[in-house]
């Protein structure tokens, strides 16, 4: 399925933006592209409420009117993964905070025409999320990167590339 | 005042932030900037034309890109092979020697100091400096240690037994090896990034470490974690201070980067504050720290370090908690 990643900065700029798509799955339609960093900045909001939740995941899916958002088997007690956040018209949202809360986030799209919402298998995800995560822990180990500041890096794209294409396009 | 700044919606920042890369093109102060200035930038619905070297980065003027459906990992390892960078090192504790002897620790410290000396006219100028050289330190403690606390304590001897043997075979003839090393990641494709150089330790991880919210886990994060792992040993003490509400204090019986210092009227542990600092103001606690010398009978070096925190700190902490 195809997905849109971003690493949001302290101030609200991307970081890193990427798009992925696989051959024998559709990318996005040319309409929704232009929309996805709009959607995804629409979720901000619900991260920076997670943010400071003791228990992020479990508050969610317990009941309340958010529990049919957020998948089903979120199982633990991090807090770095916070699990599907939002949708967006069966497009799903997950994020990821980083300890110095820069926020990751990707949109999942379903593989047909949008017709089945899409579905998040979170221990894949979380596990790209967290390799992402050391991967951008290394480039902060690069003495003339700034915070906050996009991640031009060619290595570090392939690198994400890579890992997408392990752990989400399947 | 504080929740309604939180539920500020985002889509205006991220239009004003379109209207600033749009503008940020002609800002050709940047280097970076100033070589990609003669580029058009396209809406982001057009697709990037796919460029045959493979990946070329993230372009922050073009926006996100394609990965494109025949790009393998091989065409991209082959084009980044002779590329060695921060990405290939682990973030292993062993990986590299985690000590510094004092010696060489001394000298650069007292290169800083001077340098910070040279170029200020006041003392405090001279504190703000050396502040300003921790404040990064700090930023990247508080990703490096939490990350690395994360990594099961069991991981770091499979590490040594993978890793040892042919990291030490290629030490010899390092350009050689590297690139035997790429050409390794290249064969054997997306399959696996586990390589003896790019070994990744967040495929140990089962479950990250929390994140600290509470203003106590965060300075129990920095009395103990982050202490150890700059002087080897827990600070002294971490006292909250009885007169304010929003201070707290670290207290160093032997400072051990100013032990070669004598002279009293600089206060080079400004350095350490600036770590601090860092630290907490990324992991959202923001906060002033400052170094004050206060001997004891025993400890005539003791140091303190008071933390004031921000309003907002104390606001969260009251409607969160």
């Amino acid at each position: 399925m195809p997905c849109y990643f971003a690493i949001i900065g302290a101030r609200d700029n991307p970081i890193y933006e990427a798009e992925f798509t696989s051959q024998q799955l559709n990318s996005f339609p040319p309409e929704l592209k232009e929309l996805n960093p709009f959607i995804l900045h629409a979720s901000l909001d619900i991260i920076e409420d997670l943010q400071w939740q003791v228990n992020p995941q479990s508050i969610n899916s317990g009941g309340g009117s958010g529990g049919f958002l957020r998948s089903r088997h979120s199982n633990n007690n991090g807090n770095c993964y916070l699990g599907k956040i939002d949708h967006f018209y069966g497009l799903a949202i997950t994020g990821y905070l980083s300890y110095g809360n820069m926020k990751f986030v990707m949109i999942h799209s379903s593989n047909g025409n949008g017709s089945t919402p899409a579905q998040v298998e979170d221990g894949s995800v979380k596990n790209f999320y967290q390799e992402v995560h050391e991967l951008f822990v290394k480039t902060l180990m690069n003495p003339f990167y700034k915070l906050n500041d996009p991640i031009t890096s060619p290595v570090f794209d392939s690198k994400v590339r890579t890992l997408a294409r392990r752990y989400l396009l399947k | 005042m504080l929740t309604e700044a939180w539920n500020f919606p985002k889509s205006f920042t991220f239009l004003l932030l379109k209207l600033q890369r749009a503008s940020a093109k002609h800002n050709n102060t940047n280097l970076v900037l100033y070589r990609m200035s003669h580029k058009i930038i396209n809406p982001s619905t057009s697709v990037a034309p796919a460029n045959a070297a493979g990946s070329t980065g993230y372009d922050y003027t073009i926006g996100p890109q394609q990965t494109l459906p025949n790009t393998s990992a091989q065409s991209v390892a082959s084009t980044l092979a002779g590329t060695r960078s921060v990405y290939h090192e682990s973030l292993h504790p062993g990986a590299h020697g985690s000590h510094v002897s004092v010696a060489a620790y001394a000298f650069l410290f007292q290169e800083m100091v001077s340098q910070a000396r040279n170029a200020s006219k006041t003392v405090s100028e001279i504190e703000l400096r050396l502040h300003r050289h921790g404040y990064h330190i700090g930023l990247r403690l508080l990703e490096l240690l939490k990350f690395r606390s994360s990594v099961t304590p069991g991981s770091g001897r499979s590490f040594f037994h993978k890793a040892g043997g042919p990291a030490a075979a290629t030490a010899g003839d390092a350009a050689s090896g590297a690139g035997n090393a790429s050409g390794a990641v290249g064969a054997s494709g997306a399959s696996s990034l586990g390589n003896a150089q790019d070994e990744s330790l967040a495929s140990n991880i089962t479950t990250m470490k929390r994140r600290d919210l509470r203003l106590l886990e965060v300075l129990q994060f920095v009395h103990g974690p982050v202490w150890r792992y700059l002087f080897d040993r827990a600070s002294d003490d971490l006292v909250k201070s009885s007169e304010r509400e929003n201070e707290y204090m670290i207290i160093d019986n032997t400072p051990s980067i100013t032990r070669f210092i004598s002279s009293t009227n600089v206060q080079c542990d400004f350095f350490v504050c600036g770590i601090i600092e860092g630290v907490l103001d990324l992991a959202s606690f923001p906060c002033t720290v400052t170094a004050h010398s206060v001997p004891e009978d025993k400890f005539n070096r003791r140091v303190v370090f008071v933390i004031r925190f921000d309003q907002e700190v104390l606001e969260r902490e009251a409607l969160r908690f």
